[in-house]
């Protein structure tokens, strides 16, 4: 124990000393600078009368401070770093006391700074096709060229993948081991149908007990199962707090939208598990509490709601939720944020690494297509939406193919319309704003017709 | 009048090209014709003119290789071998140094690397898409009504190039005339294609591993817009031969008489 | 039952000129047929049930109906065989296995099954990790539930059954493996082409069929004498399935001779392991789990450069021609590594971007001279 409490001291004061000196060069203004930006907090208006989200700016502050983090423990030896995938349980980490990074965030920064393009081009000339991930590929020219938004990722000593989230994760991330020659944990969360089954319970249950022993062997000190313990309740919580304020989002007129949550995701991303995640949403929640009270709308005279489906366009969020906004149609709950929080039908509090085996199986791209159907209907009914919107992302064909199904689905079925959008998540060579503009348009003016054709 | 003749004949989807050279592998006629729709017929035709410039007849040609998209309609051939073989063995010829050869033609882009002694180590071609090739310049060019000629030093008036993210020939054409709506100006589009194609060049030449001397040949080595955005993007300069055009019928010829040689 | 007269040869051949024609006349004598995707299928329980296991590869031609329900960007092994499906074309296959492979064939199953109501499915939710008791365990039971769900279908299976299956597949696939070793070291007595002929018919005919043929085949072969030697390029070929084999017969007659594979429709399904005694099940896992993996699998230790590097050699290739199919993630993952590691040898590498639905285009044909000159100029 006071072992334990030296060694926190000791990078107390490490991280001090850092600090001091990261903040007297120009290097950290300008990654508050670039995380300002991609926190959402650009000055510019879009026409539309907004009152921001006030906890955007804590937002800045705790991902700056995770990154500068994250950079200290690059430069000591005793702070074992692990790149993680976005799925991946980084309970584990954190009870190891270990820095986790995901490369997803970072690719995500890369896309809203809109440095995909360049950064995939490095990759392509390398050999990497152009039809891959553009996450990966931008990954990939980032560790090449060594740019970035933020000004690079910290070198892992070990990389944690999970594909609850895709199968393209799994080559990424034996692409990063053959890169950085350093192990490689791989939790293998099969596939669900139809519902969760036992046996991939058990599976996923046995790997993430051998994922806690390798991280052991690799920190030189056993996973603390007292303090894994608490890290999987701060994260229980965390999830909870995240889930509470999507919920809110119910609210008519709605007191953020979705494009907002695409931003503030990254906690319950990169730092779940952690106190500092729960408090974030907590003050988040308090401020929605508020608005919702204060009649605050994130789409001034709210009139239509839509649901989103698949991964961000981070290049084009202030596009969209203008021209959405234009229509005074609201994006009010998305698969994606909600893939960072779903909790398995199987809970038991005896088993805590069992039921988070079932927790990381449980997620929306982790299920096929009659799952994906009733996670959109329950969403239709519980967010009243109008219809929805789908990226079809070149870059993702795990949570991509299927939805021109589910589409005809909840047209025919439901008589929910669905505009598919054609893009890439960070790739911005295919993307037109006169096509996609022109398409969101003719979508916008059918479902009016639609609705006031309804209401007579 | 003289002979005997090696001669190569590259027929390409866009022009056919033919080279007759002399026993000493001295270049004496080259002839540069449109393809139009029949390849056979382009052949013939070609190599027909470059006879009568050099005053000699089908008799006097000692061996012929062709080469080319058409490569396999060319009647009387010894044998064919592909254009990156001849391109390879053409800028050799000339450039003893080269290193390296960018051939963009009218269907096909390459980046051929070439070892010392002028063998190839590695080449790289463009996926079936047109992009990067002369036949999306043309498209473009038409699009925007500037005469092909002009593109390269229209181009390289630009203050700075208009950013065109599409590199389908398809999208980039409507990305073009949005553009235009949009109030750029026809020289920054102009630019900004040039840059597109030395984007997708680039990538080709980076794969096979570029080093200098870079010969640049095919007919779009006369676009001084696009040469000049290459050789941003590589940063290599360009070596561009008088006729680039006759680089692949120069290697077949060339070839044809190192056959004849054996 | 055998389709055609005439040499072994001319039998597989002409199966592969129409992929199904054989499954549909099995089909129509009666027995029941099993369309399977991906070679990770348990084809051994399948035909232990009584099915005829028949591999789905899709079909040339375009694919209309796929496209309204998978995008442009999936690629054509799983648009073509839709497409297929959802023309009735596959309407014979009494039963349809996926296995868990990629992203695309994951959900390629569910579209499938939602858009074929009337045809049984099963997906075999096999692990992505290869290596370890955890995933051994998992597959033990996934296997054991696939087993149950057949069972449903076809009545009990006795073990003995699966035992006798597991057995004629491995005198199959020994006969396959004497081929490659075959075409490696006597190369001219049969071509590449030849070769995937009498692999991509294995997969298309009755089992028992095909190996009546295939053994007095490899018999007579291996007794053979050498030709002349032609002295051609000896080309290793990589890649995804790549069924169109239009692609290998343009590559050879570019003038070199592909001497061995790593195709998916090629040596790579038939890199089982022989089964452990004991339990038919539990052998199962084994041989699936401990088979060549396909770049879709994490196999901890497993290194695809320096494997084909290895292999190449073995084989005495002087080049490797990479026919990946478009938007096949796995393989594009690997490629650049692969790539590199065998620069690094001074193996050079031709990389193809294959779509199994259409022709062979006419780039590939200069593309795979030149890549033969060059190889060539080389050795001069």
């Amino acid at each position: 124990m006071a072992n334990r409490i030296g060694i926190k001291v000791q990078n107390k004061v490490k991280e001090v000393v850092f600090m001091s000196l990261l903040r007297g060069t120009l290097a950290k203004r300008k990654l508050d600078q670039k995380i300002a930006k991609l926190a959402g907090g650009k000055k510019k208006s879009n026409g539309v009368k907004r009152i921001p989200i006030k906890t955007a700016d804590k937002m800045k502050l705790l991902m700056g401070r995770y990154y500068i983090k994250a950079k200290i423990a690059e430069k000591d030896p005793d702070q074992k770093i692990a790149w993680i995938t976005s799925g991946g349980p980084v309970e584990i980490l954190h009870a190891a006391g270990v820095t986790p990074i995901y490369p997803e965030n970072h690719a995500a920064m890369i896309g809203t700074t809109r440095m995909a393009d360049s950064l995939c081009s490095v990759a392509e000339d390398q050999g990497y096709s152009r039809d891959l991930c553009s996450y990966a590929r931008s990954d990939f020219g980032s560790i090449l060229s060594k740019k970035s938004p933020i000004g690079g990722s910290p070198r892992p000593d070990f990389l944690v993948c999970c594909n609850n989230i895709c199968g393209t994760v799994t080559k990424w991330y034996q692409e990063l081991q053959r890169i950085f020659d350093v192990p490689l944990i791989m939790i293998d969360a099969p596939y669900q149908y139809g519902d969760d089954r036992p046996e991939a319970i058990d599976y996923v249950k046995a790997q993430l007990q051998e994922m806690m022993d390798k991280v052991g062997q690799i920190t030189g000190k056993p996973i603390q199962w007292s303090r894994f313990e608490e890290t999987v309740y701060r994260s229980k919580e965390a999830l909870q707090l995240w889930r509470n304020v999507q919920d809110m989002l119910a609210h008519r007129p709605a007191p953020m939208n979705s494009f907002d949550t695409f931003i503030h995701l990254a906690p319950i991303v990169t730092l779940r598990g952690t106190p500092e995640c729960i408090e974030y949403y907590k003050t988040l929640q308090a401020e929605m509490q508020g608005r919702i009270r204060n009649g605050i709308a994130s789409v001034e005279g709210e009139k239509y709601r839509l649901g989103w489906d698949n991964l961000a366009i981070w290049y084009k969020i202030q596009f969209l939720a203008k021209k959405f906004g234009e229509y005074k149609a609201a994006l009010v709950v998305s698969t994606y944020a909600k893939s960072f929080c779903y909790e398995a039908p199987y809970q038991d509090e005896k088993d805590i690494l069992r039921t988070m085996a079932a927790n990381y199986i449980a997620g929306y791209i982790n299920h096929g297509l009659d799952y994906r159907e009733r996670e959109l209907l329950e969403m239709a009914e519980k967010f009243h939406l109008d219809g929805f919107v789908m990226h079809s992302n070149r870059s993702c064909r795990a949570y991509s193919f299927g939805q021109y199904e589910l589409a005809r689905r909840m047209e025919e079925k439901y008589g929910l319309p669905t505009i598919m959008i054609e893009a890439d998540q960070s790739d911005t060579r295919s993307w037109s704003d006169e096509q996609i503009g022109t398409r969101i348009d003719a979508f916008m003016e059918s479902l009016i017709a639609r609705k006031n054709a309804a209401a007579k | 009048m003289g002979g005997p003749y090696f001669a190569g004949v590259d027929v390409g989807s866009a022009t056919a090209k033919a080279v007759l050279v002399d026993a000493a592998g001295k270049l004496c006629v080259h002839v540069v014709v449109p393809s139009g729709g029949n390849l056979t017929l382009a052949a013939d035709k070609v190599l027909a003119a470059a006879l009568a410039q050099a005053d000699a007849v089908t008799g006097d040609i000692a061996a012929l290789i062709a080469t080319g998209y058409g490569r396999e309609s060319v009647a009387g051939r010894t044998r064919s071998v592909t254009e990156i073989t001849c391109h390879a063995k053409g800028a050799h010829a000339l450039y003893p140094d080269a290193r390296s050869v960018i051939d963009i033609g009218g269907q096909d882009s390459k980046a051929i690397s070439l070892d010392p002694t002028g063998m190839i180590r590695k080449f790289e071609m463009n996926d079936k898409c047109a992009a990067g090739t002369g036949r999306f310049l043309e498209v473009m060019a038409r699009t925007l009504e500037v005469p092909l000629d002009e593109v390269g030093p229209r181009a390289l008036t630009a203050d700075r190039p208009a950013k065109i993210s599409s590199t389908c020939t398809v999208f980039a054409e409507s990305e073009v005339i949005s553009l235009l709506a949009q109030g750029e100006t026809v020289e920054r589009i102009l630019a900004g294609l040039c840059l597109a194609i030395s984007q997708r060049v680039n990538s080709l030449a980076t794969r096979t591993g570029m080093a200098p001397r870079v010969i640049m040949t095919g007919g779009v080595a006369k676009n001084t817009g696009v040469v000049r955005a290459i050789e941003k993007a590589i940063g290599f300069p360009l070596t561009v031969p008088e006729e680039p055009q006759i680089m692949g019928a120069l290697g077949a010829a060339l070839l044809a008489r190192a056959d004849a040689a054996k | 039952m055998v389709s055609g007269n005439g040499t072994p040869l001319e039998v597989f051949t002409s199966v592969c000129d129409d992929f199904y024609a054989t499954a549909r006349a099995v089909a129509a004598s009666g027995r029941k047929v099993a369309g399977y995707f991906c070679s990770y299928a348990p084809q051994e329980l399948l035909h232990a049930a009584g099915y005829f296991p028949v591999r789905a590869l899709g079909r040339p031609g375009g694919t209309p109906r796929a496209d309204q329900l998978l995008q442009a960007y999936a690629c054509s092994l799983a648009r073509s065989s839709f497409d297929a499906a959802l023309s009735g074309e596959f309407d014979f296959m009494d039963l349809v296995v996926f296995s868990h492979t990629c992203d695309t064939m994951q959900n390629l199953a569910d579209l499938w099954r939602s858009s074929r109501p009337n045809q049984r499915v099963i997906i075999v939710s096999a692990p992505s990790v290869t290596a370890g008791a955890a995933a051994h365990a998992y597959y033990r039971k996934v296997l054991g539930d696939v087993r149950e769900q057949i069972e449903a279908l076809s009545g009990p299976i006795s073990d003995d059954a699966i035992r006798a299956s597991i057995e004629l597949y491995a005198r199959h696939r020994d006969l396959i493996q004497r081929l490659y070793t075959l075409r490696r070291e006597h190369s001219e007595r049969l071509s590449g082409q030849d070769l995937l002929a009498v692999v991509t018919s294995s997969v298309m005919m009755p089992k028992e069929d095909h190996l009546a043929l295939l053994e007095p085949f490899v018999v007579e072969l291996e007794a053979a004498a050498d030709p002349a030697p032609k002295r051609l390029p000896r080309v290793f070929v990589a890649g995804s399935v790549c069924q169109n084999m239009g692609f290998i017969t343009a590559l050879e007659e570019a003038g070199c001779m592909v001497v061995d594979d790593d195709l998916c429709m090629g040596s790579r399904s038939f890199s089982l392991p022989d089964a452990p005694a004991g339990d038919p099940v539990d052998a199962l896992v084994e041989m699936y789990l401990g088979r060549r993996p396909c770049p879709a699998f994490h196999t901890a230790g497993f290194d695809p450069g320096a494997f084909l590097v290895e292999r190449a050699r073995a084989a005495r290739a002087a080049g490797v021609v990479f026919l990946l199919t478009k938007f096949c993630d796995p393989w594009f993952f690997d490629y650049p590594h692969v790539n590199k590691t065998l620069e690094a040898a001074g193996i050079p590498g031709l990389l193809v971007e294959v779509e199994q639905n259409l022709p062979v285009p006419e780039q590939f044909r200069t593309r795979a001279e030149a890549f033969v000159e060059m190889l060539k100029a080389k050795a001069d």
